[in-house]
């Protein structure tokens, strides 16, 4: 236990004496935060932002109706509306300054009281596909209007009815923080378990094996040490998810405990992974090697709801995508202790296992 | 002078190349990573937009008569993917539902009263436009109605018509679709990678060089400073080339990637964003004291710059306020350059702007890079 407790501290200290690595860990889930936050706003949904340009050259009631439905939420939130001439708004959209640009030609309003044939015309920013698309919509929805005014006999009414979801959908960063969270564990896990080949290199390995100590201490050692920079990367990234993202989390203690035993896990199969290679370099060809693909798949760049259908069904089967959908579950809420003690459980028989093989391996074959 | 530091700096270029070319990891992360992402990336954004048709269940009942068929068509030319489940139990399933009542069909030609009724669960930004659409659909066979078209094949006739008043819509660009999927996916994570590349591999190897008293060597021989410096930057731009290279290469090949008209401009764009990357990897490289923080700050600053350039989501979907900074970043610029000349089909002369702008920051650093340039 004793030298357990050593190796703990040994590790500790090599971190300290190099804060900046260890602070560049815990930046990367804050930084992820932080940009999250600037990209997807507070409330946590995108809200595409645009300008509209328009060039209303007949200037009648019937213009300013077309121009004006831009002005109504929530069109007034995401676009912005500049008046232009013709020439101007031609220049300014081929040069990708607006979203689209509106010209609505002189004879409109004639054409909307005859019931005659009229066409404006809708020049889109060919580089987006968002706003174009909305504001095209838009103006279509509002002709038709015009022509249903001018119907004859009782309209085809529409009534509806909104549905407030019980529970509220996630935001956009609901859906992302845990991905990029677990991407943090993930690459964190990987950069650990590379050291090894340091300890390896400078001897450590070997003067560890004619030591009279065991060798399951020291690698619990590592694994207490690796565990306490999860806890710190992982009450980093949640405060700043919490606070920043404004993303609902049901349990602190349970998210944090999640993803300090995932971490644990992740750096256990890495740990192998790095030491079935033959020189430092390959290992971490080797990491890179399983660890991107597993990261794509898994979903820990993009979440599994917007992935296509056979890619989420595979990455859910993947270590990172087990643990992405616990993770997601607990910060929810949607898990319930019985649930979460189960899912705690495979977390640990997984790393009793990859810990004897790991330490079945570090004894027979990479010291030397 | 000048002709034996140009001698010099072509020589050390050509033998760092050589040994950064020989380095796998290197290899892994110029030919094999960015096609693996450009697949994941591209199958998902183009399942996320391919997946905008929303799905709207209709219950029709049974003596809604033809308009009911033709106003289910209508609301499929508004992008609905229209279901029509056979329990009512399927049917409150959806999030979407619209429900035709008994004698549609007989109501509306007798001209009397008739309402559909729309339901949606969720009161979201998309709640209001789901509606609009319906409506729409709705409105257009109403004034097809009331023009006398009172038959079925009429009706459809009517519906495939273009409207009186209507929109007529241009890309105001060369480009007709908007780049989604492979179009959108390859771009952004080419210029992901290569910026990712030069900041970890460029920057890592002069941090080890230096650890290892190779740049010690090199300061006892007969090189000076700047030669030294522009061979170590010329190896690390060759080397993000032949990245770009191939992921055009490879972007076309395998997924059919158009790079627009003007691809020598293409080309000079990458070029001089090469050049940019090169020269920032390598002050990382520079200042930073050890590999584990010139890898960290590496890739937290690729990804940074990739995130808030709009290499990974359209920038439309950021604040305006970002869509402008974005145009200071080398990955912002690099990426409106490409808007620019791939979808928009703009002359080469619409990014000499660019162009002159990564041309100087290359210049600006790579002066505090050779002046400041640490052999130990």
């Amino acid at each position: 236990m004793r030298f357990l407790w050593i190796c703990v501290v040994k590790d500790l200290r090599r971190w300290r004496r190099d804060p900046f690595t260890l602070a560049i860990w815990l930046a990367i889930p804050l930084v992820l935060a932080v940009l999250m936050n600037v990209v997807f706003g507070g409330g946590g949904n995108p809200a595409p932002q645009g300008v509209l340009l328009i060039a209303d050259e007949d200037n009648t009631f019937a213009s300013k109706v077309v121009a004006g439905v831009f002005h109504r939420d929530p069109l007034d939130k995401m676009l912005a509306l500049e008046r232009v001439q013709r020439g101007e708004g031609r220049r300014r959209i081929d040069r990708g300054e607006a979203s689209a640009f509106l010209i609505i030609p002189a004879g409109f309003a004639q054409a909307v009281n005859r019931g005659a044939a009229f066409r404006l015309q809708l020049f889109t920013n060919p580089s987006q596909s968002i706003l174009p698309k909305l504001i095209e919509d838009t103006v279509s929805i509002t002709l038709d209007m015009f022509g249903t005014r001018r119907a004859v006999g009782p309209a085809i009414g529409l009534e509806t009815t909104v549905i407030p979801e019980k529970k509220r959908g996630k935001s956009f960063a609901a859906l992302f923080f845990p991905s990029m969270l677990c991407m943090a564990v993930w690459m964190i896990a990987n950069a650990l378990a590379g050291e090894i080949w340091k300890e390896r290199a400078l001897g450590a390995l070997r003067r560890l094996a004619v030591m009279p100590v065991r060798m399951a201490a020291f690698l619990a050692g590592k694994l207490v040490s690796v565990a306490l920079v999860f806890a710190c990367v992982a009450g980093t990234g949640l405060v700043a998810v919490r606070w920043l993202g404004r993303v609902p989390v049901a349990s602190l203690p349970a998210a944090i405990l999640w993803l300090v035993l995932a971490g644990v896990a992740f750096y256990l199969l890495l740990l192998l992974v790095s030491m079935s290679a033959s020189t430092p370099r390959g290992a971490s060809m080797l990491g890179n090697l399983v660890m991107f693909p597993l990261a794509l798949v898994g979903g820990c760049f993009f979440p599994f709801e917007i992935m296509p259908a056979w890619m989420a069904s595979v990455g859910r089967l993947t270590p990172p995508g087990w643990a992405v959908t616990q993770f997601s579950a607990i910060l929810d809420g949607s898990t319930h202790t019985p649930g979460l003690a189960a899912a705690l459980g495979g977390l640990v028989a997984t790393s009793a296992v990859a810990f004897l093989v790991t330490l079945v391996r570090l004894r027979r074959s990479f010291l030397i | 002078m000048r002709t034996k530091m140009l001698r010099d700096a072509l020589f050390l270029a050509g033998m760092d190349l050589r040994h950064l070319l020989r380095s796998r990891e290197t290899l892994l992360w110029i030919f094999v990573m960015p096609v693996i992402f450009f697949y994941f990336l591209g199958a998902i954004t183009g399942n996320f937009h391919g997946g905008s048709r929303d799905t709207l269940a209709v219950s029709v009942a049974s003596d809604a008569g033809f308009l009911a068929d033709e106003a289910i068509a209508r609301l499929g030319a508004r992008d609905f993917l229209v279901v029509r489940p056979k329990t009512e139990a399927e049917f409150l399933g959806y999030r979407r539902r619209l429900e035709i009542p008994t004698g549609f069909t007989a109501l509306a030609l007798a001209r009397k009263p008739v309402k559909l009724h729309f339901t949606r669960v969720g009161d979201d930004m998309g709640a209001s436009y789901d509606q609009m659409r319906v409506q729409r659909a709705l409105n257009t066979v109403q004034v097809d109605l009331s023009g006398g078209a009172a038959t079925p094949q009429r009706l459809s006739e009517l519906g495939r018509e273009a409207r009186p008043l209507s929109v007529d819509v241009k890309a105001a660009g060369k480009r007709r679709d908007p780049p989604i999927g492979f179009d959108q996916s390859v771009p952004g994570t080419m210029v992901m990678f290569t910026l990712l590349v030069m900041f970890t591999s460029g920057a890592v190897t002069l941090t080890i060089e230096r650890r290892n008293g190779i740049l010690r060597r090199l300061a006892s021989s007969s090189m000076s400073r700047g030669a030294v410096a522009l061979g170590k930057w010329g190896a690390r731009w060759v080397l993000g080339m032949v990245q770009i290279a191939f992921a055009m290469i490879a972007g076309r090949l395998l997924f059919h990637v158009h790079w627009g008209p003007n691809l020598a401009a293409v080309a000079a764009v990458l070029a001089a964003y090469g050049a940019l990357a090169a020269v920032l990897g390598m002050a990382l490289g520079n200042f930073g004291r050890t590999e584990a923080q010139v890898i960290g700050l590496g890739v937290i600053a690729s990804n940074l710059l990739a995130g808030l350039g709009g290499c990974w989501w359209p920038i439309e979907v950021t604040p305006v306020w970002i869509q402008k900074a974005a145009l200071f970043l080398p990955t912002g610029l690099t990426m409106d350059a490409l808007h620019k000349l791939v979808n928009f089909g703009a002359p080469p002369a619409a990014v000499i702007p660019h162009l002159c702008a990564l041309v100087a920051a290359t210049l600006g650093a790579g002066w505090v890079v050779a002046r400041y340039f640490r052999f130990q």
